[in-house]
């Protein structure tokens, strides 16, 4: 959020604190939802449940504040619009005490709520009405964000791609990449999923050249394609804007 | 009370320019008065004093003839054949004096100079048909204002500033607040609904996100992605009501000093927009710099500006179809582009878009919901941040937003 003042430490996700099961299956991430209103408690509760993870239910700021510091979760939902204890009230409570990231649910959307709850401790911040998934995606990406640094040596389908020594395999043979292809392969998966203009590919790929065209790199791009072979499906065209490296699931490594 | 400092400025100078104008027209009128009943007084004491002891002396000498009279004011005589006086020591004729009694004898005429408020000015009197004498005209100097008059001016002139201030007061500005009083309770009240919609609407939109992801009856499947649809527009209805009621309360969200980073809310508004587009079967994608694009505007509003023209690619867009969002920098200036492959706004009303209460008879055509409300807060939160907003068309088809500004 760019109202996340920077003085205000990220809190470290917890998940990374539990102990793997005796089978080796992955941790269950156990969640705690605050929410008094019943209907909106109920959708939150299933969904979650039903996108895999544990989930605690308080309907109270009191009872909530005092099982966010007592209780172990890998992450808190607070809604901020609660009877008696209110969602400030508990995130000024547990301050500095509370073990998981918090993030705030609320239909409260002005600036300076947003602001008031970063200020309190706040890991994130979500408008309602919202979309479940949406809620999924923001839980997962909380527990996620303390990952490794990515990888410099990027593998996926038969490519090879080492972007420090800015060299390139394909099927385990060196392939010879022109300088303007290897810096736009090099930009696109430096920024995997996201969709970079060509307009941007011109300008950081072809900086070199006299006339950076945007039209120009779809030429690269194609001749970039076929030499990487069957890892070219990896380049994806976005309709409007220009490319996006994303590997399928099955062949990134 | 917002009223009475911006009114009051107003009718102070309402009030004095009342009292300046009324005061002088007031002793304008006053003068007109008074000459008349002089004048009517006059005539026929003009006339008795003439016959009985000046008609023969200036008869007599017409070229020496003059009677010195109060006030440094000299009475000469003048032949109405010529209009001028045998003694060379008169002034000329005042004409327009003489336009109103040159018809006969027994007529007075009395007028100021020009219109000056000092005293001073002229007496035209008809004495007889013909010959030098039948017109005698008394001048009297320009005579500076009495002290007590000069006193009561300014006086006066207060007096009927304060006069006009109290009167604008109470007849103006005391009703005038109490409308704007309703109206502020009223738009407040309506930015509380607004916000009190969205619990109900985020347990709906729960509540159908997951009937919908669950259900595998097709007919019902509809029913259910329809009624979401609806939630969705609902909850953007209710976000755009409340800003449009903080800005009617004088909110601006380009000077409050907050910034915002574009290329953040960009990504947000675009990763939120692609639940909805998924299940249209739209593919929402963004394109945006590295580093943070700041520019001086509230992120909330930016945020919902920009969500309306996203929201709005999606909502008219057709299955299969693509909305790209791309940010770009340059030179201390952004330029946000939203473009779609949707059916696109015919030319003629390209122009209409953005302006309140405006639908595209198209897109009431498709959709009825809609009210136009979402654009026209995009198009004003751009105006109060600085912001040029565009739209164009996309080839071969689409609608083509665009949003440029300056940016940190």
């Amino acid at each position: 959020m760019e109202a996340r003042p920077s003085h205000i430490p990220r809190v470290a996700p917890a998940g990374k604190l539990r102990a793997e099961t005796m089978s080796g299956e992955p941790p269950r991430v156990r969640l705690l939802v605050v929410e008094d209103d019943a209907s909106t408690a109920a959708g939150i509760v299933r969904g979650l449940k039903a996108a895999g993870f544990d989930v605690d239910l308080s309907t109270d700021g009191g009872d909530a504040a005092r099982r966010v510091v007592s209780e172990r979760h890998d992450l808190v939902v607070l809604d901020l619009n609660l009877p008696g204890m209110g969602g400030f009230d508990v995130l000024e409570t547990v301050r500095h005490r509370a073990r998981c990231p918090i993030l705030v649910l609320t239909a409260r959307t002005d600036l300076p709520d947003r602001l008031r709850a970063f200020e309190l401790g706040a890991a994130d911040y979500l408008a309602k009405p919202f979309w479940i998934e949406e809620l999924v995606a923001r839980i997962r990406s909380r527990l996620r964000m303390a990952e490794e640094a990515p990888k410099r040596v990027v593998r996926w389908a038969c490519v090879m791609l080492d972007l420090d020594a800015r060299t390139a395999e394909v099927e385990g043979k060196p392939v010879t990449l022109t300088p303007t292809e290897i810096a736009i392969l090099t930009f696109l998966v430096e920024r995997r999923g996201r969709a970079i203009s060509r307009s941007v590919l011109a300008e950081q790929a072809l900086a070199s050249l006299d006339d950076p065209d945007a039209r120009t790199v779809d030429s690269h791009v194609a001749r970039l394609r076929r030499k990487l072979g069957s890892g070219a499906g990896a380049i994806v065209t976005v309709w409007g804007i220009g490319y996006r490296f994303e590997p399928s699931p099955g062949e990134s490594a | 009370m917002r009223l009475r400092r911006p009114l009051a400025k107003r009718v102070i100078l309402a009030a004095v320019l009342c009292g300046i104008v009324g005061f002088v027209s007031s002793r304008f009128a006053w003068r007109a008065v008074t000459w008349a009943a002089i004048v009517r007084f006059h005539e026929p004491l003009a006339d008795y004093t003439w016959e009985a002891h000046e008609k023969m002396r200036c008869e007599a000498s017409p070229a020496t003839w003059s009677i010195p009279l109060a006030h440094g004011a000299h009475a000469y005589a003048y032949d109405p054949a010529t209009l001028s006086s045998l003694n060379p020591e008169a002034p000329p004729l005042r004409r327009d004096l003489w336009a109103q009694v040159e018809r006969g004898p027994a007529r007075v005429a009395i007028g100021a100079r020009g219109l000056s408020l000092a005293s001073g000015g002229a007496l035209v009197h008809r004495t007889g048909d013909a010959g030098p004498c039948a017109v005698v005209q008394t001048v009297w100097p320009e005579q500076p204002l009495q002290a007590d008059v000069l006193a009561w001016f300014p006086m006066g002139i207060l007096f009927a500033a304060a006069a006009a201030a109290g009167l604008g007061f109470f007849l103006i500005v005391r009703p005038l607040e109490r409308v704007e009083r309703h109206r502020q309770e009223l738009q407040r009240h309506l930015g509380d609904v607004a916000h009190d919609l969205k619990t109900p609407i985020a347990s709906l939109h729960l509540a159908l996100e997951q009937a919908v992801d669950g259900n595998r009856d097709a007919e019902v499947g509809a029913l259910l992605s329809r009624a979401l649809g609806d939630t969705v527009y609902l909850a953007a209805l209710t976000s755009n009501l409340r800003m449009a009621s903080e800005m009617r309360e004088g909110w601006n969200p380009g000077t409050t000093g907050a910034q915002a980073d574009l290329g953040e809310i960009v990504e947000r508004v675009v990763d939120r927009a692609r639940f909805f587009a998924k299940r249209r079967g739209i593919d929402v994608q963004c394109a945006r710099p590295d580093g943070p694009t700041k520019v001086d505007c509230d992120p909330v509003a930016a945020e919902q500006a920009l969500s309306n023209v996203v929201q709005n690619a999606v909502t008219y867009g057709e299955s299969g179809g693509h909305v790209a969002v791309v940010l770009e920098r340059r030179d201390g200036r952004f330029s946000l582009v939203v473009s779609d492959d949707g059916p696109g706004v015919p030319p003629s009303e390209i122009p209409r878009l953005g302006e309140r209460t405006f639908r595209s008879d198209e897109a009431r055509q498709r959709d009825p919901r809609g009210s136009g409300l979402g654009l026209a807060i995009t198009s004003e939160v751009c105006t109060r941040c600085g912001w040029a907003l565009s739209f164009g068309r996309e080839e071969p088809r689409g609608l083509r937003v665009s949003i440029t500004g300056a940016c940190r």
